[in-house]
């Protein structure tokens, strides 16, 4: 938690990402834009008079402003859609990691009396979006301007990005191709590293039985970084979520892979 | 004739005739109030599982036959002779047959629609030239709000009849635009900045891919078609943005939309008429 100092304004950089916090007796207002430089990372209370005047602010409205307030992280609620810059084939027996990167959303909270309201949620980066599956049956999602790369410091995360590893295991007898994946970030934990955010690991595996492939979320840290902070828990889902999210990996598939 | 003043009141409560209507009145209250509540939890709980507009059809059906078993239990406590009723219901059913083929064809059309499912309560679909959202699935007729909100009633027949399109079946759709720009233009050119602007616009979905065509040649233009994928609420946000994105790149690239042309020529030649305009003083009397 964090306390605004009277007259002041509180300015938070991360990436891009510029969000503005305003106080005054009986309401506090946030606002964002972006920004060009994308590797900041701070917070700083400001002067009222440096505040643009272009923003767009939202007002909640107190009987008594309370003054303690903090940022958290929070996943994406939509699936984003990984891709490569090109097919990548895996030979049977053989696995490859990849990583992708993609942003995290920034949830204002307030802290009222015990109770921590919440503000409002700000996508870090403005995102394109997508859909993954038939037109028909499938799932609205966001697409990432970068592709996965098999290389981590090509990928170039700012801190406002998360990194998350993709582990591709071809047990099947076929040569198996990776083309897109729909990956769930509120399935992933997510940790805070040093210069950007980790998430959990995902293991694809692809079996011969059925032509069938797993997709598993772990909760576990990456092995890449050590000493890393947990931000964020992975989403609970319900059961019949669960079922039902069997059901159409099994005849839709989550992975496109093919020979 | 009785005047009130004249009633034993003391007496008047105990006597066999007003109880019996106190116990009919309880019974219509009491019954009615619990056939409501078991319709409306009926309802509730066929909705939660199925879809909305099974949940008002069971919470009518029940509520109507509750209603009817109240009536028919009232009329047998009254005394009515139910078999007279029903003797005559014969008759009455062939007449009311007749006068009935309307009714009961919207009914069969209801049932037909029900077990179809062509569209549920909240689609936006289009029949017969109106374009609203569905409010009520009922079996005689189906109940649409427009989008200038209008309340327009569409008998079941004609809803087996005619076609029907549910505009909002699929979670994406695509939106078309017929594009035309000026003969001189260079095609590729246009081609890349529709691909531009696909990808830049907020709203359209990066995949499916966008559609872009060089359609044909127009009478006055190059024809293109530009088919942009959205996710089904964002219908009005992309019209707006992508049209006025479109306009704002081809004024900036010069990019001529052209008004439809027409070029006369004289029968033993292909030059173009020569047109002159001669500047008269306009007679005022005349006019």
């Amino acid at each position: 938690m964090r306390r605004i100092g009277e007259d002041r304004v509180t300015l938070a950089r991360l990436g891009t990402l510029r969000i503005w916090l305003a106080r005054a007796e009986q309401e506090w207002a946030f606002s964002s834009e972006f920004g060009e430089s994308k590797d900041l990372m701070d917070i700083a209370q400001v002067p009222e008079d440096v505040v643009p005047s272009h923003l767009e602010w939202t007002d909640m409205v107190f009987s008594e402003a309370p003054r303690d307030y903090a940022f958290k992280a929070c996943a994406l609620e939509r699936p984003v859609v990984v891709k490569t810059d090109r097919p990548i084939s895996i030979p049977p027996g053989q696995k490859g990691i990849f990583y992708a990167k993609f942003p995290v959303i920034v949830s204002v909270t307030l802290n009222v009396g015990k109770k921590a309201v919440d503000m409002g949620k700000i996508l870090s980066e403005s995102l394109c979006d997508t859909w993954f599956g038939e037109v028909t049956a499938g799932e609205y999602c966001y697409a990432l301007p970068e592709p996965a790369s098999l290389d981590l410091e090509s990928l170039h995360a700012q801190p406002n990005e998360v990194v998350c590893p993709i582990e591709i295991d071809n047990n099947s007898q076929d040569v198996v191709t990776l083309k897109k994946f729909c990956l769930r970030p509120d399935q992933l934990t997510i940790f805070c590293g040093n210069s950007h955010l980790w998430s959990s690991p995902v293991k694809v595996q692809c079996e011969d039985l059925f032509k069938s492939t797993s997709v598993r979320y772990s909760t576990r840290q990456p092995e890449t970084e050590e000493n890393l902070v947990e931000l964020v828990k992975r989403r609970k889902r319900d059961e019949s979520g669960l079922q039902r999210l069997g059901l159409s990996s099994s005849f839709s598939g989550d992975l496109v892979l093919g020979n | 004739m009785m005047s009130l003043a004249a009633v034993d009141w003391n007496t008047f409560w105990d006597t066999p005739e007003m109880l019996k209507w106190i116990r009919l009145g309880t019974f219509v209250l009491v019954g009615l109030a619990l056939v409501y509540v078991i319709s409306i939890t009926a309802g509730r709980i066929v909705r939660s599982r199925h879809s909305v507009h099974y949940g008002q059809l069971v919470r009518k059906l029940i509520f109507y036959i509750g209603a009817t078993v109240i009536l028919l239990s009232i009329m047998m406590d009254l005394g009515l002779d139910l078999t007279g009723l029903l003797a005559t219901a014969g008759v009455a059913t062939l007449a009311i047959g007749f006068a009935a083929q309307t009714s009961l064809s919207n009914l069969i059309s209801g049932l037909f629609l029900i077990g179809e499912k062509p569209f549920k309560i909240g689609d936006l679909i289009r029949v017969e030239g109106t374009l609203g959202i569905v409010e009520s699935i009922d079996l005689l007729s189906i109940k649409i709000r427009t989008l200038d909100n209008l309340f327009v009633r569409f008998p079941n027949e004609t809803m087996i009849k005619s076609p029907v399109t549910t505009v909002t079946r699929y979670p994406v759709r695509r939106m078309d635009l017929d594009i035309s720009v000026a003969y001189k233009e260079d095609v590729r050119n246009i081609l890349e900045i529709l691909k531009e602007l696909a990808k830049e616009n907020a709203y359209a979905l990066e995949e499916p891919e966008p559609l872009i065509l060089f359609n044909s040649f127009g009478e006055s233009a190059l024809e293109f078609k530009f088919g942009l994928w959205f996710e089904k609420s964002n219908y009005l946000k992309l019209r707006n943005s992508i049209l006025s994105e479109i306009k704002e790149r081809f004024d900036k690239e010069g990019i001529e939309i052209p008004y439809p042309q027409l070029t006369i020529s004289g029968s033993s030649s292909a030059d173009p008429l020569q047109m002159n305009q001669e500047d008269k003083p306009v007679d005022k009397k005349k006019t």
